[in-house]
């Protein structure tokens, strides 16, 4: 070691301030994790830290995904899809009269004249 | 290791240290308990500890340099030059020290790193690399360019007092 080194080692470097040993210990003690959670708390808490940091926003995205899952479970599919009558429809029952009314309303509507008929397209003046 | 006997062991030691970097006493408490309460959320740390000294210079100087990264310029940082050394009886020696912590405050902070653990901590070149993370030659050839620094800046008031 040269005289210029130790010339400079001979600067004594201030002490650490007294108080502070109280008060970063403490802050430390608060900083130190509580005893070990039981299997359920633990697990809140991991699943907590993973959703950070908008766990609510996480929980409602869940919440719609297994809200349309059961959906889709409990929907009718394949074949029992089309034999479902959708509630407040009564099926349409058709009897021999309705049958007949209707083939008379057919028959009279065909057996009128038609008016206004369309001329023929050579004939129409442009 | 008790967060006690660990404080007790190295506090003074890593004061100096980062207070020597930072020029600053707010931030050296701030890194200081930093440390203490990294330890403190991780208890199994400190009992694996081969080194504890070199691993606290370590948690140290990287709080320290990404305490210089979040304050983007470390001028800024060292413009508060509080003083880092107790005041010599001797009134040469006043402005020698004031000299020395101008001188010290050009140098890089790598160099200033190396430079204050080997002259105030009086650590090997084996132990400053073990402390920072480098090689023993990467510490060395630091230590010194920056001595020739410290020695080029210091030239004319250390002929004067000598």
């Amino acid at each position: 070691m040269t005289d210029f080194e130790s010339h400079l080692r001979r600067a004594v470097v201030r002490p650490v301030p007294l108080h502070w040993r109280e008060e970063i210990l403490a802050a430390a003690e608060k900083g130190r994790p509580e005893p070990a959670a039981s299997g359920i708390v633990a697990c809140c808490i991991a699943v907590r830290a993973w959703l950070w940091p908008h766990p609510a926003v996480w929980a409602a995205l869940a919440a719609c995904w297994v809200l349309t899952g059961i959906l889709c479970l409990s929907a009718p599919r394949g074949a029992a899809l089309y034999a479902v009558t959708p509630p407040g429809v009564k099926p349409l029952r058709v009897t021999p009269g309705h049958y007949a009314v209707y083939l008379m309303a057919r028959d009279a509507l065909l057996a009128q004249p038609s008016r206004g008929e369309p001329e023929p397209l050579n004939r129409r003046k442009l | 290791m008790d967060l006690r006997e660990l404080y007790d062991d190295h506090a003074q030691a890593l004061f100096a240290f980062v207070l020597h970097l930072s020029r600053s006493e707010a931030d050296t408490r701030d890194i200081l308990q930093e440390i203490f309460c990294r330890l403190a959320r991780d208890p199994s740390v400190g009992g694996k500890l081969a080194n504890p000294r070199a691993y606290l210079f370590q948690c140290a100087y990287r709080l320290f340099l990404d305490l210089c990264r979040t304050r983007a310029t470390r001028e800024n940082h060292a413009s508060q030059c509080e003083p880092v050394f107790q005041d010599p009886a001797d009134p040469d020696e006043i402005g020698f020290q004031h000299a020395l912590l101008d001188a010290m405050n050009q140098l890089p902070a790598e160099q200033q790193a190396v430079v204050h653990l080997k002259l105030w901590q009086g650590q090997t070149f084996e132990e400053i690399a073990a402390s920072l993370g480098l090689s023993a030659n990467t510490a060395a050839s630091r230590y010194r360019y920056g001595l020739e620094k410290l020695r080029m800046l210091l030239r004319p008031i250390y002929e004067e007092i000598r």
